[in-house]
């Protein structure tokens, strides 16, 4: 299967120095995106892994790897589950723009996961019509990875 | 050469056939009257689908119906369609939380602005004082 990616642009309010703690210092990180977050160091090699999940219900334990680090400019690491098939990669891309930061946040190799597995997955987000699906979801993803 | 779902999904004739025989199985032809382009062309496409497992074709007397596999596309579009909500969820975390930081770090240089004067001892002193009581008071 080809890629599989999600791509996110946004121009935030605030220099690249505060958006790049935001997003690599931990305790600033546990505050807007991974409260589970254990340890984080922005380091190429670095790894940390987590678990997230209700209680009671199936965990799903993460595993971070840092494969790169450009201060105030690109983080990207490895994102995947501990026994669970597929390595995907996230990257934040930052770079000036006057006095706010344009973010441009990549997650690839969502294929390398099993499709029918998915710690988000819950009856409401496919309950939807096959229409919304194809139309909507389906047509932004391709418009956006053919970019 | 290799067929997949995003080859099937990459081309906007074939997002409408998908569409169209989505919720029940459709006769080829009556989904060529659906388009400008010729027959073959749609045609074509459908041979495509095909091969890309997304379209079955059952024949039915004379005539040729198209049934959608859709499981194939969500097996692809779950992970997809989880991240894109998460991550579109986070980054507005995140401009939520640089706009906190950022409310937070006027109000600490404010404050370290009045709280200046009084160091040094100038005849504002006063003033600055009753200044630094009313906003606390927020």
């Amino acid at each position: 299967m080809e890629k599989a990616q999600v791509v996110i642009e946004r121009t935030y309010n605030a220099p690249v120095e505060r958006v790049w703690k935001a997003i690599t210092d931990i305790d600033q990180m546990k505050q807007w995106y991974m409260p589970a977050l254990t340890s984080f160091e922005p380091k190429v090699g670095f790894e940390t892994g987590f678990s997230i999940g209700k209680a009671g219900d199936k965990q799903w334990p993460h595993v971070w790897k840092i494969t790169e680090v450009v201060p105030n400019k690109k983080i990207s690491y490895e994102w995947r589950y501990e026994g669970f098939p597929g390595n995907s990669l996230v990257t934040f891309e930052l770079s000036p723009n006057g006095d706010s930061t344009h973010l441009k946040l990549s997650h690839t190799g969502l294929e390398t996961f099993e499709g029918d597995k998915n710690p988000g997955l819950e009856p409401h987000n496919f309950a939807e019509g096959w229409n919304q699906l194809i139309n909507i979801l389906l047509k932004d993803f391709v418009e956006k990875t053919a970019a | 050469m290799r067929r997949d779902v995003f080859q099937a999904i990459a081309d906007p004739t074939r997002r409408e056939i998908i569409r169209l025989i989505a919720q029940k199985p459709l006769p080829l032809n009556s989904i060529a009257e659906n388009f400008e382009v010729s027959r073959p062309a749609i045609s074509k496409h459908i041979r495509i689908l095909t091969e890309c497992g997304i379209v079955m074709i059952h024949t039915r007397g004379r005539e040729r119906y198209c049934e959608a596999q859709l499981q194939k596309l969500t097996e692809v579009s779950q992970w997809v369609d989880y991240f894109k909500t998460y991550w579109t969820q986070k980054l507005d975390a995140l401009a939520e939380f640089l706009e906190k930081e950022k409310a937070q770090q006027t109000r600490k240089a404010a404050t370290e602005a009045t709280a200046q004067p009084r160091k040094a001892a100038t005849p504002k002193k006063k003033k600055n004082k009753a200044y630094g009581k009313s906003t606390s008071r927020h």
